[in-house]
């Protein structure tokens, strides 16, 4: 039998094993998370010709934002772009979950691989097809050019990546097909957690298909709904590559213009890292505070 | 590091000795930056300087030159070669444009031209000896920028447009100038280099030909320039002589000359007595009649425009192409009626944002004596 008093000395000797132990993740998430984001905080008090030449503003760089046109642009821009990007997104990627999730459907493996798998080549390659699809002798121009010859009409074609009214909307579209299969998957296995046995009770009381949507699918998955809406809204509010891409940044007079893509114009193009890290933080304020309107809305923080 | 034939050169310890025809003599005067400044053809160095002071010691000449699809444009009965103004070149691409169109292929386009930014702009701007922003300040609103400016805009928009953008960066323009859907572009000499790598078949071997730019007025370069890269020693280097040594070893000595002539025979380096090297006017079989590319490119580097850098550079060329979306909408809906107007309008409006954003930009501790960091 041991001896109680020497096991109460043995735990004394060893308190600090738990912090030796969570030592090297706390040490390098103060140096790779918490100091930067300070760092950060810091730089955005100051105007910067590269890392090394600074100048304290204070809140210059804020009040300059406020005023800049250009970073009022790029913030209609993208909310434009994220409320397209979430409210098209999520009901084609519930339809095509609901229609893949269908027992009685055919090669279902296979609609659901086809689906999913524009996600997978990632962000180039989705925009390298883009841009051949989208240019003024692209697939989309010859494809509504011969339409229009059924009809005896001439279409002439229109870039559709360098107009200004259209090139916001070509990205969208690139961005839905990039990413509708993500969120496809994220649904269907929360259709699969659906209680069949409320479904067919649902059936049995006489809901129809819509009712039985409305009110028993829908709310099971809602949790996942919410969740999808507010990643999707956050990863819109960040759009870069996309325009950068298929744009070459601001496009066609500043219409694609992005807030990442002004901050990365500011930070890597101008020199101006301390203007670049308060178009950040404007960004981490945006974001903030649509998540919590979003979970607010949604009810979802009562959960 | 020195050799002889030249007329100075710098030891390793930094002291420059003159030639005076018989010996080599000491110049205590002289520095070593002094006497690169010599010998370095000014234009590039001018790239990297401002207000007098120099940060960097180029690496190329980069002087541009007029490409095009030689055997495409014959075949539509139009010669690039006896193009001589900008203008001209306008009604060339044109020609050429109506030709193929009729033969049924309206891709093939005649000239590589940026239609939302200003890039191309700011090279035919270049070529004229206009920057838009440098040391005596923003010219934005200046008369060749307002002329250059209306010009460009008829070249995008509206009835007498031509051309288009590139679908992507070297290799994606590479096979379009192969598949003959755009058909001419701005060469500077590490282009051609570019474009060799991205056709191994050589399947664009004899149909390219260069010539000297167009001009828009007498008088004006038959060159302009763009990309460069330099070698500078920061202000914190603790061994800033050691530096000089390397990048003379590195860069200027002869032994960099042979190793850059044999790795990237297709850049000019910035060294004009470099230039009687035989091995730059060997004819080339790539392009049309076996031009001597690197003789060409000799011949217009003596008229190598400045071109001057700064943070603002890009902001100014940004702030262009925001006037040159104000153009194009004039020239779609009007025409080239009230376009100076309307251009003079712009380059006012966005030249204003700029200067609000170049004085964000200042430093408060070098904008009193007028020095940059």
């Amino acid at each position: 039998m041991s001896d109680p008093g020497s096991a109460a000395v043995g735990a004394r000797r060893q308190w600090w094993a738990p912090y030796l132990m969570v030592a090297p993740f706390v040490a390098v998430f103060l140096a790779f998370t918490v100091y930067p984001l300070l760092r950060s905080l810091v730089l955005a008090t100051e105007k910067s010709a590269g890392p090394r030449f600074t100048e304290f503003v204070g809140l210059g760089n804020l009040a300059f934002l406020m005023q800049d046109s250009l970073f009022w642009r790029a913030v209609i821009n993208t909310v434009i772009y994220m409320a397209a990007f979430v409210g098209i997104q999520m009901p084609i990627a519930l339809a095509l979950a609901l229609a893949v999730n269908q027992q009685r459907l055919r090669f279902r493996s296979v609609f659901r691989y086809a689906f999913f798998c524009p996600h997978l080549v990632g962000t180039v390659f989705v925009a390298v097809i883009f841009l051949r699809i989208l240019s003024r002798d692209g697939l989309v121009n010859v494809g509504i050019g011969e339409v229009a010859s059924w009809f005896n009409l001439t279409w002439t074609g229109i870039d559709w990546l360098k107009t200004e009214y259209v090139a916001l909307g070509a990205i969208l579209v690139a961005a839905l097909w990039l990413s509708v299969g993500y969120s496809m998957i994220y649904l269907l296995a929360a259709l699969q957690t659906v209680d069949k046995e409320l479904l067919e009770a649902a059936r049995v009381d006489g809901a129809n298909a819509w009712q039985r949507l409305r009110h028993v699918t829908l709310p099971a998955i809602m949790p996942t709904l919410v969740f999808l809406t507010l990643v999707s809204s956050v990863g819109a509010m960040q759009l870069f590559e996309l325009p950068y891409l298929l744009c070459g940044g601001g496009g066609p007079r500043n219409s694609t213009l992005s807030i990442v893509g002004y901050l990365f114009d500011q930070g890597f193009v101008t020199g101006n890292l301390g203007y670049a890290s308060a178009v950040g933080w404007a960004l981490v304020a945006l974001c903030a505070g649509l998540s919590l309107l979003q979970v607010r809305r949604s009810g979802f923080h009562r959960a | 590091v020195g050799q002889a034939g030249w007329r100075a050169r710098s030891d390793a310890d930094g002291a420059v000795w003159r030639h005076d025809g018989t010996t080599w003599q000491p110049d205590p005067s002289a520095t070593r930056a002094d006497h690169w400044r010599e010998r370095i053809l000014s234009s590039r160095i001018a790239m990297w300087s401002k207000q007098g002071r120099s940060y960097g010691i180029p690496f190329d000449a980069h002087p541009s030159a007029l490409c095009w699809r030689e055997d495409l444009y014959l075949e539509a009965g139009v010669d690039l070669m006896a193009v001589r103004t900008w203008p001209e070149f306008q009604d060339a691409c044109l020609r050429f444009e109506t030709y193929w169109h009729n033969q049924g292929r309206p891709a093939r386009r005649a000239f590589e031209l940026s239609t939302i930014r200003a890039d191309v702009l700011v090279n035919l701007l270049v070529q004229q000896g206009v920057n838009l922003v440098d040391d005596s300040g923003v010219h934005l609103q200046h008369p060749r920028v307002v002329a250059t400016l209306m010009e460009y805009a008829t070249w995008v928009a509206g009835p007498r447009a031509f051309g288009r953008d590139p679908a992507g960066e070297t290799a994606q323009f590479t096979a379009e100038l192969m598949a003959g859907e755009i058909c001419a572009f701005l060469a500077p000499d590490w282009r051609i280099g570019l474009i060799q790598r991205n056709d191994p078949n050589r399947q664009l071997q004899g149909r390219l030909r260069l010539r000297p730019l167009p001009v828009w007025r007498a008088g004006d370069a038959r060159t302009t320039t763009f990309g460069g890269t330099m070698l500078g020693i920061m202000a914190t280097c603790p061994q800033p002589e050691a530096a000089w040594r390397s990048i003379e070893d590195m860069l200027l000595s002869s032994a960099a000359f042979e190793a850059r002539l044999e790795r990237l025979g297709n850049i000019l380096q910035p060294i004009p007595e470099r230039w009687s090297d035989p091995r730059y006017h060997q004819p080339d079989p790539y392009l049309s009649a076996s031009q001597a590319i690197m003789s060409l490119y000799i011949a217009l580097a003596d008229e190598v425009p400045a071109r001057r850098v700064s943070p603002a550079s890009a902001l100014a060329e940004a702030a262009l192409s925001e006037a040159l979306a104000d153009a194009k909408d004039h020239v779609r809906r009007h025409g080239r009626e009230g376009l100076e107007a309307a251009c003079l309008a712009a380059l006012r409006r966005v030249e204003g944002d700029l200067r609000r954003r170049m004085a964000h930009g200042l430093f408060e501790s070098t904008a009193a004596d007028g020095a940059t960091p």
